[in-house]
């Protein structure tokens, strides 16, 4: 009872801020009536802290661990200020126990935590909000350039927000590692993902586990035949599009990788090992990036205008970015690092990891601070938000 | 934890008492001596991170270290032979001429015949040497032209500078002056006219001298400390200019200034409007200059015998027939920042049409007037691809 009161109310904490605009619209829009609108502002993070709470009540109720008695602790896993915008979404099982056994400020945890948030400043102000003035430009009117660069502008929004939300999470995960908490990691090359699966195992972690944990299972996962295992992976999907946004635009996102997931699983059972790996690489790749052109248009208007000028031979400005290339040549070049690292270390699956410099050395100092630098230099400084921020 | 602490202390006080308390003070000074190799390590890193980041910045961004102009023609100068690097805005390595503007044309004589004057558009620090409009005009016409524009000279502080700029320079024919805005404001305007405008200060002496000539990186990192500063920062909100008397008594004056000097020298004054370029929505070219202030100006000009060529017609033909805008660059905003090099193609290409007809038509007023009219964008000349007309022909109204 207490847990369905406590989830019932968190949602529609979320479902007033989030999405009362959203259906108001809409059922006016379906009664043929003037759409009405609330003026109603947004508290900052509320998806995220929304879901930490939610997984707490769960995690208790199902006894994952016991309810924390100190109301501090609680308060802190809730709203710890590193992932309050836009996560990772912690789990109080990872989360409580660090608390608990909280030492302060350590030099290793120092060391390790102040690259790791420089890492995340490089890929949001040097990659990400660079790649966004372009993007912008060319969502804004797509018919106006050529299809070159409607695909060139396409590739960098996949870009973009891959670095400016694994930037977030880094900044996250680094400032947490300086006061002295260890958060998970929230993206693991999601770009090299084989499937759209695949995918979701790479892409904001701890959502995708957050759907599957308390969701997806509750809802009977797999174990309730193939017909509700469908429905299911398309319920689970729905959701995760509106939660990403209250737009008829996340809706067919979520949708889309619904129908995909679905695909996926009724074809993934095909034994395919390392045949055409790479070709399926790309092809994920270009399914991702197709599908990010939905989640980042204004409107479904404004979707559909940008996949025609997408898929229609045309001329119009030409604009070939070149920090667009700059961005794919860092993510190549970090995946490599990264195969690389992961076939020497003797592991199957490729894992990123973060480039850490040894800084009681002459030459780490150096190259710390060389980094620090070109970040700040190389940093666009314009107006720019967190895209996740958003949601 | 107790239990050994108590133990390490007990420890401790032994061999104190043994070593008769030194090792305590040898350990002090061995924290000492530790704490000290740290810092001295971090401050030769710090040091050697700066020299690094001074040479990356010679080829990714270096504005160069400006000195004060002590003729008079422009606030300040650049050093002679001042190199330059951008990658921030197309990507350009320059050098600067012995008078510290960015001239590459070799002049044939001593003689000026067309001074150019203007803002960073002019200066062109953005684009290649022999893309920018002076090295235009002199490819394509027998005058001479000198480019002395330079960054944040805007139309104020080139009207402020533009008698010492003739005194120097004495131009026989032309003096060309570019302007980003014709929404001009009757607060600088007055401030020109009564001698009070500010002028832009140069370090070029002391500490901060030496330091922008030897940290190329400092000047960056100073940069993007202050943009950065300025980020969450709103632009004061402007004051809707009233384009009344007082206004066109202000702008005349400010024209007549402007105008007086150069007359004066026997030379003639074209001011030529480079607006902004922009695309809207469905992807059309967007005129967003005020029209209202672009006709006053236009008719101050006039009254003045100042030509003025306004190059919105051209640089929407410009987007219109090849797409492209004349503003931005590959690594930039499309349509905004500083001209690229069809933009200065274009305003290049206009000029020389504007300056071969005026002196066809030689020093006639009358002439002058008649294209100025014709020149009006008001009067909707059938102009461009499909008119049958050459931009020359359309723009002095020759049908």
């Amino acid at each position: 009872m207490v847990l369905a009161v406590g989830c019932v109310a968190l949602v529609a904490f979320l479902g007033y801020f989030k999405y009362m605009n959203f259906f108001a619209d809409s059922f006016c829009r379906l009664l043929g009536r003037d759409t009405v609108t609330w003026n109603i502002i947004l508290p900052v993070g509320i998806s995220f802290y929304t879901f930490c709470a939610i997984a707490y009540l769960i995690d208790v109720y199902r006894g994952e661990y016991p309810a924390e008695r100190n109301f501090w602790y609680v308060a802190l896993y809730i709203s710890f200020f590193p992932k309050l915008t836009a996560g990772p979404i912690a789990r109080g099982k990872d989360f409580f126990p660090q608390v608990r056994a909280y030492r302060g400020i350590k030099w290793n945890a120092v060391h390790d935590g102040v690259q790791i948030l420089v890492i995340g400043l490089f890929k949001k102000m040097v990659l990400a909000d660079h790649l966004g003035v372009f993007v912008d430009d060319v969502f804004f009117c797509p018919s106006a350039y050529n299809t070159g660069t409607v695909l060139l502008a396409a590739v960098s929004y996949s870009l973009q927000i891959y670095f400016d939300f694994s930037g977030y999470s880094d900044m996250a995960i680094g400032i947490s590692k300086i006061l002295g908490f260890d958060l998970a990691p929230n993206f693991n090359l999601p770009y090299l993902a084989a499937n759209v699966s695949d995918f979701w195992k790479r892409w904001h972690i701890s959502l995708s586990s957050w759907f599957q944990d308390y969701l997806y299972i509750p809802l009977g996962g797999s174990r309730r035949g193939e017909t509700r295992t469908y429905i299911n992976l398309m319920l689970v999907m729905l959701c995760s599009g509106l939660w990403h946004g209250a737009g008829w635009t996340f809706v067919v996102w979520g949708f889309c990788y619904g129908i995909l997931g679905c695909i996926n699983r009724a074809v993934g059972k095909i034994d395919r090992g390392n045949r055409w790996k790479f070709l399926r690489i790309v092809l994920t790749f270009g399914i991702v990036t197709l599908l990010w052109t939905i989640f980042r248009a204004d409107s479904m208007k404004k979707a559909a205008q940008f996949l025609k000028a997408l898929f229609s031979i045309h001329t119009g400005i030409s604009q070939p970015y070149t920090w667009s290339f700059f961005a794919m040549a860092v993510l190549v070049a970090g995946s490599i690092a990264a195969y690389v690292k992961s076939k020497r270390a003797g592991q199957n699956r490729i894992q990123g990891f973060y480039p850490i410099v040894d800084l009681s050395k002459c030459w780490g100092q150096i190259a710390f601070f060389t980094f620090t630098g070109l970040t700040i230099i190389m940093g666009y400084y314009g107006d720019t938000a967190f895209i996740y921020g958003n949601f | 934890v107790k239990t050994n602490r108590t133990t390490l202390l007990r420890d401790k006080i032994k061999v104190d008492l043994e070593c008769g308390g030194n090792s305590a003070g040898e350990e002090r000074m061995e924290k000492l001596r530790r704490i000290a190799a740290g810092l001295w390590k971090l401050v030769f890193s710090g040091i050697l991170s700066l020299c690094l980041g001074s040479v990356l910045m010679s080829a990714y961004r270096y504005p160069g270290v400006h000195i004060v102009n002590e003729s008079g023609a422009t606030d300040y100068k650049w050093r002679p032979n001042q190199r330059k690097a951008t990658m921030i805005e197309g990507f350009t390595w320059l050098r600067m001429d012995d008078n510290g503007f960015n001239n590459a044309y070799e002049p044939v004589g001593e003689r000026v015949d067309i001074l150019l004057m203007g803002s960073s558009q002019m200066e062109a620090t953005t684009i290649a040497a022999k893309e920018n409009t002076g090295y235009l005009l002199n490819e394509t016409l027998p005058e001479y032209t000198y480019n002395i524009g330079i960054s944040g000279h805007t139309i104020y502080t080139c009207v402020k500078n533009l008698k010492a700029a003739v005194n120097e320079y004495q131009p026989t024919e032309y003096v060309i002056l570019e302007t980003a805005s014709v929404e001009l404001s009757v607060q600088d305007m007055q401030a020109v006219l009564e001698g009070t405008y500010a002028i832009i200060p140069s370090h070029d002496h002391g500490l901060l001298y030496i330091l922008q000539k030897a940290l190329p990186v400092l000047q960056t990192l100073y940069k993007q400390t202050r943009d950065w500063k300025n980020e969450g920062i709103e632009e004061t909100e402007e004051i809707e200019q009233v384009y009344d008397e007082t206004y066109a008594a202000a702008l005349d004056a400010f024209l007549a200034k402007a105008a007086t000097p150069v007359a004066d020298s026997g030379a003639k004054l074209i001011i030529f409007y480079q607006p902004p370029t922009a695309i809207d929505e469905d992807g059309n070219y967007m005129d967003s200059t005020d029209l209202e202030a672009k006709a006053l100006f236009q008719d101050a000009c006039e009254e003045n015998g100042i030509l003025f060529v306004d190059m919105t017609e051209p640089f929407e033909e410009l987007y219109n027939e090849q797409h492209r805008l004349a503003h931005g660059f590959i690594n930039t905003g499309v349509g905004v920042g500083h001209m690229n090099k069809y933009g200065h193609q274009v305003i290049a290409d206009t000029l020389v049409d504007v300056i071969r007809t005026d002196k066809m038509e030689g020093e006639n007023s009358d002439a002058h007037s008649l294209w100025v009219r014709n020149l009006d964008w008001r009067d909707e000349i059938p102009y461009g691809a499909g008119s049958g007309m050459c931009r020359t022909c359309c723009i002095f109204g020759i049908f």
